[in-house]
C-alpha cells in the first residue's frame, strides 16, 4: 500500500518539476565549484597578476620586482598627509607607497602619476607608473612613461636631461630623489629597458625618431635611466 | 571627476568592499588614530570597462576598525580619484567583515551604492567572484599589525600571465582628441 502511495506520488507533476528543478540547480552548483576550482588551478600554475617580458628567442623574465619590503633608514622625512584625520604611524622606515607626482627641474615637468600598463596609458596629461614595476624608494626598477606629443604630451623635452640632473618623485608623505645616469635610444622591441634591476632605479620612457603611421607609433622609444639618491628634504619637490 | 554611473560603482566596489569595513554606530570620533598602510594595486576589466589604479589604505592600529581609503587611477584612460572611509570587524574564525562608511565622489552619496557590506571567509585562497567577475589577489591580507603584506596585488583571476612584448607606445599622434589635465 505504502509504496503504491509513493509510486503515485512519484508520478505527480510537481514533484517531478520539482526534482528536475533541485538537479539542474545541483548541476549549475556542481559547474560552479568545478569552474572555481580551475580558476584556483589556473591561478596556482599560471597566476594572472604576473607580468612577462619577452626579451627575444621567446624567452621571458618577470617583471616583478623584489618584495617592497621597507628598510629603515635615517633618511626619512615626512612631507604631509593628505587625509589630516588619519595620522600615520611614527616610524624610520618608508612607507610603500605609490608615486603621486613627478617633477623633472631642468625640462619643467611636474605632473601627475598614475598607474597604468602598457596596453592602457593616461588619456590626459599625465604620467604613467608601468603596473608591477618598483615602488619610490623601493629596490627594483620603477618604469614611468609618458607621451612625447599630442594631445597628452607630457615628456616631450625628456630629450633635453642631462646625466646628473634631478628626477624627483612624490608620494602622499614623501619626495623622492634620483639621478640621472644613462640616456639612449632602443626600438619599441627592446622590453628589456623595463626589466627588474636589484638596485633602486627609475626608468623613463617616451617617444622618439620617425612617425610610422601605418603603426601609429614611432621609430624609436627615448630612456632615461636614474639612480636613487634618498628622501629630498621638505620642499624640495615644490 | 565627471561623472560616474553604476558601472563605475561597482567597479570601485569590487576594491572598496574588498579591503574596507562594520558597525556604523560603534564609530569612534574622537582623536585620529594611528595607522598602518596597506597599498593595493588593481588592474581589473569587467563590464566593458577596464581599471587600473592604486588605493592606498590606513588602517587604525587601536583596534577600531576604522579604515581610510583612497583611489587614484584611470578608468578606461581617464583619471579618477574617489577617497572615503570604512571599518574592517575580524572574527575569531579569520573572516573579515568590511563595510563601506563613506564615499566621497562629487554628487555621489553612500546610498545610491548597490551593496555596502562583504564578507571574506577564511581559506578563501586568493580568488573571488564578485558581480560575476573573478578577481585573483597576490599578497597576504590579515588584520591590521597581524602582518599583511605591505602590497596586494589585484588583477582579472584565470588569464594567466600578461607578455609584454613592446615598450609603451607614448607617440603623440596628431589626430587625437583633446586632453585633460587632472
Amino acid at each position: 500500500m505504502k509504496s503504491g502511495k509513493i509510486s503515485t506520488l512519484w508520478h505527480h507533476p510537481f514533484v517531478m518539476v520539482g526534482l528536475a528543478i533541485a538537479l539542474i540547480l545541483l548541476g549549475i552548483g556542481a559547474a560552479y565549484m568545478v569552474w572555481l576550482n580551475m580558476l584556483r588551478d589556473q591561478e596556482r600554475l599560471n597566476p594572472s597578476t604576473e607580468r612577462l617580458l619577452e626579451v627575444g628567442d621567446g624567452q621571458r623574465i618577470p617583471l616583478a620586482q623584489p618584495d617592497p619590503t621597507p628598510v629603515p633608514t635615517a633618511q626619512a622625512i615626512p612631507v604631509a598627509a593628505t587625509n589630516p584625520e588619519s595620522t600615520p604611524a611614527p616610524s624610520a622606515t618608508p612607507e610603500v607607497l605609490p608615486p603621486e607626482r613627478l617633477i623633472i627641474p631642468r625640462i619643467n615637468v611636474d605632473w601627475p602619476i598614475t598607474p597604468a600598463d602598457v596596453d592602457h596609458l593616461p588619456k590626459f596629461r599625465g604620467v604613467g607608473w608601468i603596473f608591477g614595476s618598483a615602488f619610490p624608494g623601493m629596490p627594483g626598477n620603477m618604469v614611468l612613461t609618458g607621451h612625447a606629443g599630442g594631445p597628452y604630451a607630457t615628456l616631450t623635452r625628456l630629450h633635453e636631461v642631462q646625466p646628473g640632473d634631478d628626477i624627483l618623485v612624490q608620494t602622499e608623505t614623501a619626495t623622492h630623489r634620483y639621478r640621472v645616469q644613462t640616456i639612449y635610444e632602443t626600438t619599441p622591441d627592446d622590453v628589456l629597458a623595463m626589466a627588474p634591476s636589484d638596485k633602486t632605479i627609475a626608468t623613463l620612457i617616451t617617444c622618439s625618431g620617425d612617425w610610422i603611421p601605418e603603426r601609429q607609433t614611432n621609430a624609436r622609444r627615448l630612456i632615461v635611466v636614474a639612480a636613487y639618491e634618498g628622501m629630498a628634504r621638505e620642499g624640495a619637490g615644490g | 571627476m565627471k561623472r560616474i554611473s553604476a558601472v563605475h560603482v561597482g567597479l570601485f566596489l569590487i576594491l572598496c568592499l574588498l579591503f574596507s569595513s562594520a558597525m556604523a554606530e560603534d564609530r569612534p570620533t574622537t582623536a585620529p588614530p594611528s595607522t598602518e598602510p596597506l597599498t593595493v594595486l588593481a588592474d581589473v576589466e569587467g563590464l566593458g570597462h577596464r581599471m587600473t589604479g592604486v588605493y592606498v589604505i590606513r588602517r587604525a592600529t587601536d583596534g577600531s576598525g576604522r579604515v581610510f581609503w583612497r583611489f587614484r587611477g584611470m578608468l578606461d584612460g581617464e583619471f579618477e580619484e574617489v577617497d572615503g572611509e570604512a571599518f574592517e570587524r575580524w572574527s575569531l574564525d579569520g573572516s573579515v567583515t568590511v563595510e563601506l562608511t563613506q564615499f566621497n565622489y562629487p554628487g555621489f552619496t553612500l546610498d545610491q551604492l548597490p551593496a555596502r557590506r562583504m564578507t571574506l571567509m577564511p581559506g578563501w585562497d586568493g580568488l573571488i567572484v564578485i558581480a560575476g567577475v573573478p578577481l585573483a589577489v597576490k599578497g597576504e591580507f590579515k588584520a591590521p599589525t597581524a602582518g599583511s603584506s605591505p602590497v596586494l596585488v589585484v588583477t582579472n583571476a584565470g588569464r594567466g600571465a600578461r607578455v609584454i612584448t613592446e615598450l609603451p607606445n607614448t607617440a603623440g599622434s596628431p589626430d587625437r582628441e583633446g586632453a585633460q589635465q587632472p
